[in-house]
């Protein structure tokens, strides 16, 4: 159990500097692109490649998806500083989003059983 | 305050809260009363209460929460790699599926959100909302639009639509696991994708791959707007 934790730790630390690896190269090459994205690409690419096992990061990997949520805390509680704008413009806002929503899904669900159908022929 | 202890603070109080709102969400059973939505909730109220210099404090003391969303964007890899078998085995619906969702989302929310007055800052929070908050974070910290917004944005589109999307998919006929799969997973990221799961296995590992190829169509999107605009 604790070499297990071993690994997740050492896999995070790792996945952390290669994070810091990404903003390095994104702020250095005036990338346009969010450091995280540029990370989830280049490691997809590299498991997918087999440049990297999945071995290698899948013991830190799952456990940084495993307390995900908290992550998200501090940017929801943020939402403090807009409640003059939603206030305002809470209404609209639900109803712009619940319309975009069930339009999207509804386009989605069609288009892609659509085409499971059309593949199975 | 130092700010060595402005971050532990941060940090304690952030788990203490996230861990006390998923022991609640045990205890309550209730699918709808997620711990982040409860958290976030919790939070905004007991700092809405507070001077705004206990915000601030908070804000500044989790910033390295904030930078960890960076290593947890790159690990969304993991559950796309190990599903990558429903994108080699049916690439035309996947493609198909997710793209028409994710144009036609943004398409609609743009429309209506225009139609209805919303300010720049809430219509792109509102464009970002289907695409996983990792992400969306990242991309709305890029297109510089405020990150509580997209957060709700975010949680209003994964809740509502794991909650009602599986009852509409079934009054409009789509009754393929893999279709219902990408929508739910396209609309609705990692809460649709769970919903997906519990319908079915094939359902779940196509929600994974459609939330990873709707956050990356998205990001594309954002970025050529950003560089446009």
């Amino acid at each position: 159990m604790s070499t297990r934790w071993a690994v997740a730790a050492v896999q995070i630390a790792g996945l952390c500097l290669f994070f810091a690896g990404c903003q390095w190269a994104a702020a250095r090459l005036h990338l346009p692109v969010p450091p995280g994205l540029l990370a989830l690409v280049l490691l997809l690419g590299a498991l997918l490649l087999r440049v990297l096992p999945e071995g290698a990061v899948a013991e830190g990997g799952d456990l940084i998806l495993k307390v995900l949520g908290a992550l998200f805390v501090p940017p929801g509680i943020a939402l403090v500083r807009q409640f003059g704008l939603l206030r305002a413009h809470g209404v609209a806002l639900v109803i712009t989003l619940l319309t975009a929503l069930f339009v999207g899904q509804i386009i989605a669900g069609k288009v892609a059983s659509h085409w499971t159908r059309e593949s199975a022929r | 305050m130092t700010v060595a202890l402005q971050i532990a603070a941060a940090v304690v109080f952030t788990a203490a809260l996230y861990a006390g709102c998923t022991w609640l969400r045990g205890r309550l059973g209730l699918s709808l009363a997620h711990p982040v939505l409860l958290s976030v909730v919790a939070g905004c109220i007991l700092f809405s209460l507070l001077p705004p210099a206990w915000l601030d404090g908070y804000i500044a003391g989790s910033a390295p929460i904030r930078w960890m969303l960076g290593p947890a964007t790159a690990v969304l890899a993991l559950p796309f790699f190990r599903k990558r078998a429903v994108l080699a085995g049916h690439p035309v619906p996947v493609l198909a599926g997710v793209v028409a969702g994710v144009v036609s989302t943004v398409a609609a929310a743009w429309t209506v959100g225009s139609l209805l007055g919303l300010p720049r800052e809430m219509l792109g929070s509102a464009a970002l909302k289907s695409v996983t908050l990792p992400v969306a974070l990242g991309l709305s910290e890029l297109a510089k639009l405020d990150d509580g917004m997209t957060t709700l944005c975010v949680f209003v589109a994964g809740l509502t639509g794991s909650a009602v999307g599986p009852s509409l998919l079934t009054l409009i006929g789509v009754r393929a696991p893999l279709a219902r799969g990408l929508a739910l997973g396209t609309l609705s990221h990692a809460i649709g994708t769970a919903r997906a799961l519990e319908e079915d296995p094939l359902a779940g590992a196509a929600g994974v791959v459609a939330l990873t190829l709707a956050a990356l169509l998205m990001a594309l999107a954002t970025i050529v707007w950003v560089a446009a605009s």
